[in-house]
């Protein structure tokens, strides 16, 4: 099995709460979408800072391209997106 | 000055320059479809038909649509953020929000009952899935009508497959009885007699015309390339022609393969009929995105061997033979290839070797239309429709830049010659995008990274991110600093000063607004200078000053013919005479102010000069014409997703507060309401007194609201009407129906569909 890459994408909104539920579900939508058709990319979830408006979303796959679709299918462009390393807490 | 004409529009569907052919059965399955689904795909070969099909479709149902069908011409544009650009394009609005784009929208559609015609999809599937599904999760009326070559791959999407024109059901026969019944045949025949005047089908052509068409494969876009060759052709030369490049040795294909590849033949074939400079000027157009003028035309494709006189006879021939169609109901005319058509030219184009220096002319044109715009003069009104006309090049021209090497100066050239346009019609987020991403591309302390950087922090204040603005403002600040210029200083305080009234700040205003205007003279940054400088010393009570220096600014706007900051200064001086107390004149001034905003179709403008007005008829004590003034306003705002800026809510609370008071909360309302039912157009209308609000019903001072879907069925109830007939006649489920009268029963506090038929009368 192909090992899948974590990635933290940022976008930068003024969004309100429901705003977000839709865009989440834009992004689930897209991600299902491209995995469905074999361009693995799993949506984990977002932190939205609602001070200086910013979105951070964290995705798993195979590789860049197909987040970088997922996040502009929702018709919001991004800030940054970079491979990142989960911190998990220590036992 | 004229003044535009405010009018609303339920639809933008293009007329048909063409009649329409067969395909009784197929309008009539997708009629069906779109009463039981909300996303319908037609998907087939390029050249099948499908546009046509869907435009058709469209226009048949246009008149159950209370809010009309919209084309949304997915072409022209190569990136996926840009299609609510389009559509938001499409729809006639403008896009200035700071909001996300795609929700701005959805608010826009909530409540109506829209078709969306999104064409041409293949290249953009996922953008266009993305739009689709969250609009249509957030608008219960919506419903879409897509063309792609794919579907868009949605869960709840129903596709639809346009096949080729049916071709007559016994091939063999040749009888013209037997074979004139068929869609293929029916449409040779007609389109050659558009050519071939008397041409009709007999026994004598009846063999051929049928081979014509089952070669072709009822493609109708072919069939088209092919029938308007017989102005020159006999059906058999026609045949013999085409059986030449359709018989291609080892080409035995099956379907959509056999199609594509008999389309591709056939514009071979018609490339190869034409002249040399007909073929080269076909490639060259295909440089153009979503059409073009005869003049842009000969500015882009002309040289040395094709001299720009020659191009309107070649444009006359390209149309002659289906290659351009020509839009008549546009004057100066325009021009526009279908998209399969104009694929084909970008690919002979390469072949030719020509793509880039076509791209670098095209930029060139555009840069040329752009500068236009920034030319203060009296003709504002026309360069801002004109660069209106062409954004699907602006914007094809811009993206030029960002991709080729070399071009980001030409990007930054285009994109800040052009501020006032976006700031009036944007899209400001994707116009902001596009500048920010141009700057790591410029020369670090060049003169042309300061214009993008003073470019983006008018965009990025404008949209709310003053933070962002001031950084990119005090960078453009050092950058003048070491190149030592006066005039690059000047363009950053102008940012800075942006940045700063919308963060309420006055500290280092008064500096930023000396320098300004000591550079600035009486040239269009003056302008913006004295408008600056205005607001600046209205904040600081100074109202004399105000005056003298507003009046003066008005008079250089109308020497240079500024439209766009003279709205802004009348604003500013219609307030300082408001506060003086001197109604009347404020009242004009700022009237003055909204023509000429209107003039520019900027509605942010507008909004804001209704907002002062609000005040002065508050100040009147003309309380209830106050309240529509602020619903009128609020109405604006809301039409383009914008909030009211920081520094304009004390003023406006005072207002809604003493209004309130005086009329009492039923009676403002009431008034209020009235502003807020109004379109941008009708509240323009109302605002320069040449309408009066429409009188509300009685029971709105007191009814709770029901949405205007609501209130549509509400009438219908009350007509006698069953939740089915109403479901038929408004082009909705039942179930919808059901839902829709539930609320308003738990709404009006009622429980039976008598008493609401009752509360209606």
């Amino acid at each position: 099995m192909t090992a899948l890459t974590l990635f933290m994408v940022e976008q930068r909104l003024r969004i309100t709460d429901s705003e977000l539920t839709l865009l989440q579900a834009a992004l689930v939508d897209a991600s299902l979408r491209l995995t469905a058709r074999g361009d693995l990319v799993r949506y984990l979830g977002s932190t939205y800072l609602a001070g200086p408006g910013r979105l951070l979303s964290r995705f798993e796959a195979l590789n860049a391209e197909g987040v970088r679709i997922v996040c502009e299918s929702s018709q919001a462009p991004l800030t940054s997106l970079e491979a990142a390393v989960d911190l998990p807490m220590p036992d | 000055m004229a003044v535009r004409t405010a009018r609303s529009r339920a639809g933008n569907l293009p007329s048909e320059l063409t009649s329409f052919v067969g395909r009784r059965h197929e309008l009539a399955e997708i009629k069906r479809l779109l009463t039981t689904t909300r996303l319908l795909t037609l998907t087939g070969s390029g050249g099948a038909g499908k546009t046509r099909l869907a435009l058709r479709a469209a226009a048949d149902l246009t008149r159950s649509l209370a809010d009309g069908a919209w084309l949304v011409a997915l072409a022209p544009i190569d990136d996926p953020l840009l299609i609510t650009q389009a559509v938001f394009s499409a729809l006639g609005l403008p896009d200035v929000s700071s909001r996300w784009s795609l929700s701005a929208l959805s608010d826009y559609l909530r409540e109506k009952r829209v078709l969306l015609v999104l064409d041409n999809c293949e290249h953009l599937l996922d953008g266009a899935a993305g739009l689709a599904g969250t609009l249509l999760r957030s608008c219960p009326e919506l419903r879409i009508l897509a063309t792609s070559r794919q579907a868009l791959g949605m869960p709840g999407e129903v596709r639809h497959h346009v096949p080729p024109l049916s071709l007559p059901e016994v091939i063999g026969s040749s009888s013209p009885g037997q074979i004139a019944g068929s869609d293929a045949v029916a449409l040779f025949v007609e389109r050659a007699a558009a050519v071939q005047p008397g041409f009709s089908l007999d026994e004598s052509n009846a063999a051929s015309v049928l081979q014509v068409c089952a070669r072709l494969e009822g493609m109708p876009l072919a069939l088209e390339l092919a029938a308007v060759r017989l102005e020159g052709l006999s059906v058999d030369q026609l045949l013999a022609g085409l059986d030449r490049e359709l018989l291609a040795p080892g080409a035995v294909l099956r379907g959509a393969e056999a199609r594509q590849r008999t389309m591709e033949a056939t514009l071979d074939w018609s490339h190869s009929l034409l002249s040399v400079q007909q073929r080269r000027t076909w490639a060259r157009l295909s440089v153009f995105a979503g059409g073009f003028g005869a003049e842009a035309a000969e500015a882009v494709c002309s040289d040395l061997e094709q001299p720009p006189g020659d191009v309107p006879g070649v444009l006359a021939a390209l149309v002659e033979s289906s290659i351009l169609r020509r839009d008549h109901g546009i004057e100066p005319p325009r021009y526009s290839m279908l998209e399969t058509v104009r694929q084909y030219g970008r690919r002979r184009l390469r072949e030719l070797g020509e793509e880039l220096d076509l791209q670098t002319r095209h930029r060139d044109w555009v840069a040329g239309l752009a500068q236009a715009t920034s030319t203060f003069d009296d003709t504002n009104p026309q360069t801002f429709d004109a660069i209106h006309r062409e954004r699907d090049n602006l914007w094809s021209a811009l993206e030029h830049c960002n991709r080729q090497p070399g071009e980001a100066a030409a990007g930054v050239d285009i994109a800040a010659s052009l501020t006032n346009y976006w700031m009036a019609r944007g899209p400001l987020r994707d116009i902001r995008r596009y500048i920010e991403s141009l700057l790591p591309l410029t020369e670090p302390d060049s003169q042309v990274r300061a214009r993008a950087l003073v470019t983006a922090a008018l965009f990025a204040s404008a949209l709310d991110d003053a933070a962002t603005g001031e950084a990119h403002g005090l960078e453009a600040m050092r950058i003048a600093g070491v190149l030592h210029s006066a005039n690059v200083a000047c363009w950053a305080a102008g940012a800075l000063l942006l940045t700063a009234f919308v963060q309420g700040k006055r500290e280092g205003v008064s500096e930023l607004c000396r320098s300004m205007l000591e550079t600035g003279g009486e040239t269009g940054m003056g302008v913006v200078a004295r408008h600056y400088t205005c607001q600046h010393w209205l904040d600081e009570d100074r109202i004399d000053e105000v005056i003298e220096m507003g009046e003066a600014g008005v008079a250089i706007c109308k020497k240079v013919g500024d439209l766009y900051t003279r709205g802004m200064i009348l604003n500013t001086l219609g307030e300082a005479r408001r506060r003086r107390g001197e109604l009347p004149l404020a009242e004009a001034l700022i009237r003055d102010g909204v023509v000429c905003k209107h003039a520019l179709d900027d509605r942010r403008g507008v909004a804001t000069l209704t907002e002062t007005l609000a005040w002065v008829a508050s100040d009147e004590r003309d309380d209830a014409r106050a309240a529509t003034l602020l619903g009128c306003a609020q109405s604006l705002r809301d039409s383009i997703a914008i909030p009211l800026l920081a520094p304009y809510l004390p003023p406006h609370r005072a207002c809604e507060d003493g209004v309130r008071e005086r009329l009492g909360e039923a009676q403002y309302r009431r008034a209020q309401r009235q502003g807020l039912a109004m379109s941008a157009g009708e509240a323009v209308d109302y605002v320069l007194g040449q309408a009066e609000p429409k009188l509300a019903p009685a029971s709105a001072t007191t009814a709770p609201v029901l949405s205007r879907r609501e209130l549509e069925i509400a009438r219908l109830v009350a007509e006698g009407l069953t939740n089915r007939e109403i479901a038929v006649r408004l082009f909705i489920s039942n179930r919808t129906v059901e839902t829709h009268v539930t609320n308003m029963l738990n709404k009006l506090g009622i429980n039976s569909r008598t008493q609401l038929a009752r509360w209606v009368e």
